[in-house]
């Protein structure tokens, strides 16, 4: 049983962002060859600063993770990318608000949690047009079976895009953005326990969507 | 044995659920059935891939994150910074002492310089005197401090020690109309002897 749990988890796509939190204080005239390798904490003290180059670079290490989490939500690409710019620009202006009690990147979800929760309706989901299905490629070995899978996939987006709100959150969150239940605890302003009973009822839910004709 | 919980049922899918809870599964068809569930609910979300957007979109997105983010800045009003709680708070405190300080010093000074002759040049009553100070009208402040001090009798305010500033009362005198210094005298004249006894 462990193995196929192991082989679901190994399918889900990995975040390639680098997290790193807390360290020692840059100093204050640190130069942008300076901030390259800086760590979170630095990068948002010289953002608070007023360094341009310090905030560009949190958005060049947290934007593929931001985006992501944005598209799980939207399925669509234009809106995923006016929605992560959004996070981006709530995280400026809340920068200096930043305390470092959770990571930035745990700070950023839950900005981008937030925004999405906010601006996406579950009718927009359903009704958007799923980017992947356009790709199925003809010179696979089995087309047909390549048609059906991407079926199931555009199913599935449906189905996630009627949880509510929090399992769907929950559910992005765990799933493809692969947080620890406890973080995702953090993001939401929840426990342990009632993150991990919502993402219970968000497979329940899921499970029960699909069977649905 | 008692079936797992939601919380557990997690645990367990994910392959965290201690042993000897994970060995109840084996033996109950009901908790395995809803293992089973929840498998196929995540192997199903598991398999939906994420494309991924073409290298040049990340700059693109920098690109426009730059350009929101210098927009807002240039909305930002360079005085922007008074509107915090924290700085506009004892600020607006502070603009209300200094306003209230500078009314009752203007309240003090502005006798000294009208002309020594204006008022009696215009024969102004004695009950008009005090109009020939520039008081604020409106000014909640001064309101405040002219309703205190309306209930208070000389002896009383000279009891608790407050006196006019020196030459205060020369220069009252010296706006005061012919007439008025008259009628000064007469109650000095009156008061004086009482004083005495």
């Amino acid at each position: 049983m462990s193995s196929r749990v192991t082989q679901v988890w190994t399918g889900a796509v990995r975040p390639e962002w680098k997290v790193t939190v807390a360290g020692a204080a840059a100093p204050d005239d640190a130069s942008s060859t300076d901030l390259q390798g800086a760590e979170d904490s630095t990068l948002v003290r010289a953002a608070v600063r007023g360094s341009r180059e310090a905030f560009d670079l949190i958005v060049e290490r947290h934007r593929r993770a931001v985006y992501q989490l944005c598209y799980r939500y939207v399925a669509h690409h234009e809106d995923a990318s006016d929605l992560a710019q959004e996070v981006f620009l709530r995280a400026f202006r809340g920068l200096a608000r930043f305390k470092g009690e959770a990571s930035l990147r745990t700070w950023l979800y839950r900005i981008a949690v937030n925004v999405c929760l906010n601006r996406v309706t579950a009718k927009a989901l359903a009704t958007e047009p799923i980017e992947e299905s356009r790709h199925v490629d003809p010179r696979a070995s089995d087309p047909a079976a390549a048609v059906l899978r991407e079926e199931m996939r555009r199913r599935v987006r449906g189905a996630i895009a009627r949880l509510p709100k929090r399992q769907r959150a929950v559910l992005l969150l765990r799933v493809y953005q692969e947080l620890p239940h406890q973080e995702i605890a953090g993001i939401l302003g929840s426990s342990t326990g009632a993150v991990k009973a919502n993402f219970f009822h968000a497979l329940g839910n899921l499970k029960k969507l699909l069977q649905e004709p | 044995m008692k079936h797992l919980t939601q919380v557990e049922l997690v645990d367990f899918v994910e392959g965290a659920l201690p042993a000897e809870r994970a060995d109840h599964v084996e033996a109950c068809d009901e908790c395995r059935r809803q293992a089973d569930d929840l498998r196929a609910a995540l192997s199903a979300a598991v398999d939906v891939e994420m494309p991924e957007p073409s290298p040049l979109f990340w700059n693109h997105f920098s690109a426009r994150v730059r350009e929101a983010v210098a927009a807002e800045s240039d909305r930002r009003s360079p005085w922007s910074w008074l509107w915090r709680p924290a700085v506009g708070l004892p600020l607006a405190a502070a603009l209300v002492v200094l306003t209230v300080a500078a009314v009752v010093w203007r309240g003090g000074r502005a006798p000294a310089q009208e002309p020594a002759g204006a008022s009696a040049a215009a024969g102004t009553p004695v009950s008009d005197v005090t109009e020939e100070v520039a008081l604020p009208s409106g000014d909640e402040s001064w309101d405040l401090v002219a309703q205190m001090a309306a209930a208070l009798e000389w002896e009383d305010a000279e009891a608790a020690g407050f006196s006019a500033n020196p030459g205060s009362a020369d220069r009252a005198v010296l706006l005061l109309t012919a007439e008025e210094r008259a009628e000064l005298a007469r109650l000095l004249s009156v008061e004086a002897p009482r004083r005495q006894m």
